[in-house]
């Protein structure tokens, strides 16, 4: 307390029975030998759950005559702003809280009243002072303590080397966190190379760490050891074999991660019925001896259906953060490698034939495998598709080759029993083959009506085969 | 005539100071020597089926004096415990009852601790009336075991029984038939003795009111309905709650009176007047036009549904407070100053009241369960699993 307790004085620090501070109020009265007798006021609790509290506005000004039941000044709470009304009769000494003053904890003194109003000059400038210390004394304990813990090294050099001077400057580091091992105590080239090894951190002497200072924080020599320790026993057992990436396993790998990380995956999935696919096919096979795969006729199909929605056929401008309309339709087709999956492009898929697509897809396929395939076969593509359909895969989602939009994916076709309306308008269970198809699009460019539309004109030229001469 | 003033003054200033026994029964004018003084009050009874009593009211200048001690006690112990309350050292309910001081120090003028008060839960006055020390009222409010309820009521559960105060009562309206109750008691045991059962605006409309109250007139019970009519129901204006703010007609065919309960006197002369009659006739309603400066609670401050000019337009024309100290300056009993040291020392004593009220610990724990159910009783306590005995309650 900045003043002897006396009678008139309602402050007590008896602490209650759990701890709690029973006994402080927020009005002190004084009466001391070297100040008038005032009354403190402090922020009062205007809601039984408010704990701090805003000056909104003050009504009275210093010096002004307050009378039971004037309002001094606005206090924002939490809830809402309400009024602080005095219940003494007074003048208005002294704002210690002034206007806009934030989160004042309930209790803090906020101002001063006093009963003559010759006394308002009469209080001095700095009695929040006394109230000001208390608080600082107490935060700076805190401080305190908390340096301690940190050790701080004394510089120990004389001089510098100018070898070891470039470093400091290049990395910025403290020159009296270093510890000085050459003769006279000079700062040799291999001292900051030993810190900058140890990773000291370039702004902070508290962090530096070297040999000598017990309380070293983390660095890179620890975990050099312990790599070298552990890298000793893997030799010793056979267990497992290491592969070590190829270049191509490598990119793929990054660029799959990219992709999963930064590019949001929109999935929907739609199951088309293969019948009237398959059925085209075997009389293609049959009557006119033209091999094609289900895989061609999907691409043939996919390019259509981007042609009717071009929408769909964009890539993300990842410089302007907007997609980008292309011009052609090119359809990267998965390619599984030994070396990795490789995705060749299929130029102008909506324009080539049947035949000319799965001729192209045969010799992409080969080249992939022989690692024959030139840059500009497998760089770009505005749209994939990987199909799964030979494997017993029923569907699976796939990553998006970024900068395309979307890919296909494809599963096995299956044989299942649907109920079909018949040519006679008469629903009948009827055995069908279905197949999965799943569109992983960005939902940066797509959202699922586009998704959608693309879908319903892919699933359209699946059931109506001969769409596929549109 | 000055030597008369003087020795008015004189024996004013004589009077004895008790921490507990704050009032100061007034003096029969003939035994101290002190002329009675005649004041009129503010503005003349009306009746409601009964003729009202005189406008005239006959008082002491000690008497003056003890009113003015009294109710500034009360509003003291009011404002410290709104400081109090803000401070957060008084949680929870906290009705204050500053500004409506002449009802309770007018009403004690006129009667006996014989007689019995039974009000709601702006009590803290009535306590103090009925002769409650300050020590036990903060330590209630603050929760502590020198309360007088043993720190286990708090703001709205007061009692003094052996000064015949009944409390302190959290349900709007359910004191009314509690203290038709206690009529009836004392009809029975043929004391002379009545009750008076305090409610609010608010709680007038209630409906047990009015059944207690056909009952009690009924059979004639000595029971006085005092309706402190301070114009707001928490924060409903009388014109908005009640067709008939008319409180003191509500009766029908039970007689009222309407008195202004801001003037002291006239409290006291229209309370006199009731113990009277209703000893002789049964029943019979007081209608006191009162008001109150604080909110309904602390939660409200007050000015949401009235504005801060009728407040303050109140505090400057009816505050009971001031007007006994104009009457008190204009018949001279005393000086302005010696009114402000008698202020002075009712504030010292209420911030000394409060520190001693803090040093007062906590009640123990096991405080809980007594005084639940009737003593000796020996139930048994089980826990959440019924299966063990967790505790027997004394």
């Amino acid at each position: 307390m900045i003043h002897s307790p006396l009678p008139f004085e309602l402050i007590g620090k008896s602490i209650g029975p759990h701890g709690a501070n029973l006994n402080t109020s927020y009005l002190i009265i004084f009466i001391d030998a070297g100040l008038p007798s005032h009354m403190l006021l402090g922020m009062p609790a205007l809601s039984p759950t408010m704990n701090q509290g805003n000056i909104a506005r003050w009504r009275k000004n210093e010096g002004d005559k307050i009378e039971v039941g004037d309002v001094l000044c606005e206090i924002e709470t939490d809830k809402a702003t309400l009024e602080f009304e005095s219940l003494e009769e007074g003048f208005l000494a002294k704002i210690l809280a002034p206007e806009g003053s934030k989160d004042v904890l309930v209790g803090q003194p906020i101002a001063i009243t006093v009963e003559n109003p010759d006394d308002v000059k009469s209080i001095p400038a700095d009695i929040c002072k006394g109230f000001e210390d208390k608080g600082e004394e107490s935060t700076k304990e805190w401080t305190d303590s908390a340096e301690h813990k940190v050790s701080i090294p004394k510089a120990n050099f004389s001089r510098i080397s100018p070898s070891a001077k470039l470093l400091i400057a290049q990395h910025g580091l403290e020159p009296s966190s270093l510890w000085a091992s050459g003769p006279h105590g000079t700062l040799l080239k291999g001292d900051v190379l030993a810190a900058i090894k140890s990773g000291v951190q370039s702004t902070g002497a508290h962090k530096s760490d070297q040999e000598p200072v017990a309380a070293s924080t983390s660095t890179l020599k620890p975990t050099v050891h312990q790599l070298s320790q552990s890298a000793v026993p893997l030799h010793d057992t056979d267990t497992h074999e290491d592969f070590p990436n190829s270049q191509i396993r490598k990119v793929i790998a990054k660029r799959l991660l990219e992709s999963k990380q930064h590019i949001p995956h929109l999935y929907l999935s739609s199951d088309v019925i293969l019948d009237p696919l398959l059925a085209f096919r075997k009389e293609l096979k049959e009557q006119y001896n033209v091999k094609v795969s289900v895989n061609d006729i999907v691409i043939k199909a996919v390019a259509l259906a981007l042609r009717n929605v071009p929408e769909v056929n964009v890539c993300w401008n990842d410089e302007k953060g907007e997609p980008a309309l292309c011009d052609s339709i090119d359809i990267s087709v998965a390619v599984a490698t030994e070396k990795g999956l490789m995705t060749p492009i299929i130029r102008n898929a909506d324009q080539k034939s049947l035949t000319a697509i799965s001729l192209e897809v045969k010799e992409l396929a080969e080249n992939a495998r022989g690692g024959k395939l030139k840059p500009d076969q497998y760089q770009g593509g505005t749209f994939s598709i990987s199909n799964l359909g030979m494997f017993p895969v029923d569907h699976f989602c796939a990553i998006i080759n970024p900068p395309q939009a979307c890919i296909l994916a494809v599963g096995q076709g299956n044989k299942v029993v649907e109920p079909v309306i018949g040519i006679d308008g008469v629903e009948k269970p009827a055995v069908i083959t279905k197949m999965s198809l799943k569109l992983s699009a960005d939902h940066r460019i797509f959202d699922g009506q586009l998704g959608s539309k693309f879908l319903s004109a892919l699933a359209s030229n699946f059931s109506d085969i001969r769409r596929l001469l549109l | 005539m000055a030597a008369a003033a003087a020795a008015r003054r004189l024996s004013a200033a004589s009077l004895p100071l008790r921490h507990h026994h704050l009032l100061l029964r007034p003096f029969a004018s003939s035994a101290s020597g002190q002329p009675p003084i005649a004041v009129e009050t503010s503005v003349p009874f009306t009746g409601h089926k009964i003729e009202p009593p005189s406008r005239l009211v006959d008082t002491t200048p000690s008497e003056l004096l003890s009113f003015f001690r009294d109710m500034s006690m009360m509003r003291r112990m009011e404002i410290a415990a709104d400081s109090l309350y803000k401070s957060k050292l008084i949680r929870g309910f906290c009705h204050l009852y500053d500004g409506q001081e002449a009802v309770a120090i007018g009403l004690e003028a006129a009667i006996t601790k014989k007689d019995a008060i039974i009000t709601a839960y702006r009590d803290h006055c009535i306590f103090l009336a009925r002769g409650g020390s300050l020590v036990e009222s903060y330590a209630e409010l603050m929760g502590r075991r020198s309360g007088c309820s043993k720190g286990k009521g708090g703001s709205m559960h007061f009692y003094k029984k052996d000064s015949g105060f009944f409390g302190g009562h959290g349900i709007v309206g359910a004191q009314v038939p509690l203290g038709c109750g206690l009529a009836f008691a004392q009809k029975y045991t043929k004391e002379g003795t009545v009750s008076f059962a305090l409610y609010g605006d608010g709680a007038a409309n209630q409906g047990q009111l009015f059944e207690a109250l056909n009952i009690s007139a009924l059979w004639d019970l000595p029971v006085i309905l005092v309706c402190e009519n301070n114009h707001y129901g928490m924060g409903t204006a009388e014109w908005r709650a009640a067709k008939s703010p008319a409180y003191y007609k509500r009766g029908d065919y039970v007689p009222g009176l309407k008195v202004d309960g801001m003037d002291v006197l006239a409290v006291k002369q229209a309370c006199k007047f009731a113990k009277e009659y209703a000893l002789q006739n049964g029943p019979i309603i007081l209608e006191m036009d009162t008001y109150r400066y604080h909110g309904h609670s602390m939660s409200d401050p007050g000015s949401t549904y009235r504005t801060r000019d009728e407040i303050t337009g109140v505090r400057q024309e009816r505050d009971p407070i001031e007007r006994i100290r104009k009457l008190i300056l204009s018949n001279e009993v005393a000086t302005a100053s010696e009114l402000k040291d008698i202020e002075k020392e009712v504030r010292k004593e209420v911030d000394d009241a409060i520190a001693q009220a803090k040093e007062s610990p906590m009640p123990d724990p096991s405080e809980l369960f007594t005084n639940v159910y009737a003593k000796g009783l020996g139930a048994e306590v089980f826990g959440a699993d019924r299966k063990e005995v967790k505790a027997v309650l004394p």
